[in-house]
């Protein structure tokens, strides 16, 4: 895998994240990606309340891809996706946050598949929270993906290690 | 475009997208919604439902029954044969449409889509079964 061959995942995970929120909660997203540790990801993953993750695999690899949110955000994202009002997290909305995740990972592999990965179908689960940390601890580095919207501010990170 | 006195069926197993869909059908007029969180509950409900189910839509990537297998079922019971069936789907990989259209797939809608692309796809769906 050529470090050009590799570029095509940030890319196409910035940009599902971008289109993913554009169409289903009519908002606009400004994202910016870097490569961050374990420590300073788990610091950012301190103000989440909803988080969701997957484990993501293809040949010669496997990772995770997690996607979590400040409460202040997810609710206003869920208004805008539900058009209702919802006053907390709870077992009866926290799965926006999976949808989402899921939303997004299928429409990025589909990109980055096309570019030859041969990544597999996954599916989240949704932890709820206070101020919860991303479970990735098992990588020593992320890639971290820091998002704007009218709606708050939440983040998506994703981490990839070669298997045995 | 369907009757909008349509029972429709709604198979998804996150309650968040089932009310997605509910709340963009009920923008477009219909009100007979019923729900499920798979397959296997979907068959349950089409099979229960009186007055009988008049359209589905489905998710594809559900636990326990997929929307592909839910609709493979359907399609091989001669009750259910011509039964509008829309797969929802995140997935838009050539392969995956092709083998829903095998099935009998009436139409499918790529995720993250807006109530436009909802309407524009039961719209399709229905010249297609009245063809």
């Amino acid at each position: 895998m050529s470090a050009s061959h590799e570029r095509i995942i940030p890319v196409s995970l910035q940009q599902a994240i971008v289109d993913t929120f554009k169409v289903q909660l009519g908002t606009d997203t400004k994202v910016s990606v870097a490569t961050t540790t374990a420590d300073e990801t788990h610091q950012s993953a301190s103000l989440l309340d909803v988080v969701s993750i997957m484990g993501v695999s293809c040949t010669g690899f496997t990772g995770s891809l997690a996607l979590g949110f400040p409460k202040s955000t997810f609710l206003n994202v869920l208004e805008a996706m539900l058009g209702e009002k919802h006053t907390d997290i709870s077992d009866s909305n926290a799965d926006a946050c999976s949808e989402l995740l899921n939303i997004i990972y299928a429409s990025a592999r589909v990109k980055i598949n096309g570019s030859g990965f041969d990544f597999q179908p996954a599916i989240p689960a949704t932890i709820c929270g206070k101020e919860i940390s991303l479970p990735l601890g098992q990588f020593s580095s992320f890639m971290k993906f820091s998002c704007e919207t009218p709606k708050g501010s939440f983040l998506m990170a994703f981490c990839l290690k070669r298997t045995k | 475009m369907f009757d909008l006195k349509s029972r429709i069926l709604v198979i998804d197993d996150m309650m968040t997208m089932r009310k997605i869909v509910a709340k963009n059908l009920k923008e477009l007029g219909f009100h007979d919604i019923q729900d499920a969180a798979d397959g296997n509950l979907g068959w349950q409900a089409l099979t229960a439902s009186n007055p009988p189910i008049q359209l589905i839509i489905s998710d594809w990537n559900m636990p326990n029954c997929s929307g592909l297998e839910l609709l493979k079922k359907v399609r091989a019971d001669s009750k259910y044969a011509k039964l509008p069936f829309v797969l929802l789907t995140a997935e838009a990989e050539a392969t995956q449409v092709k083998e829903a259209l095998a099935a009998g797939v009436t139409n499918y809608i790529i995720k993250p889509f807006t109530g436009d692309t909802l309407k524009q796809k039961l719209e399709q769906a229905h010249k297609k079964v009245a063809a």
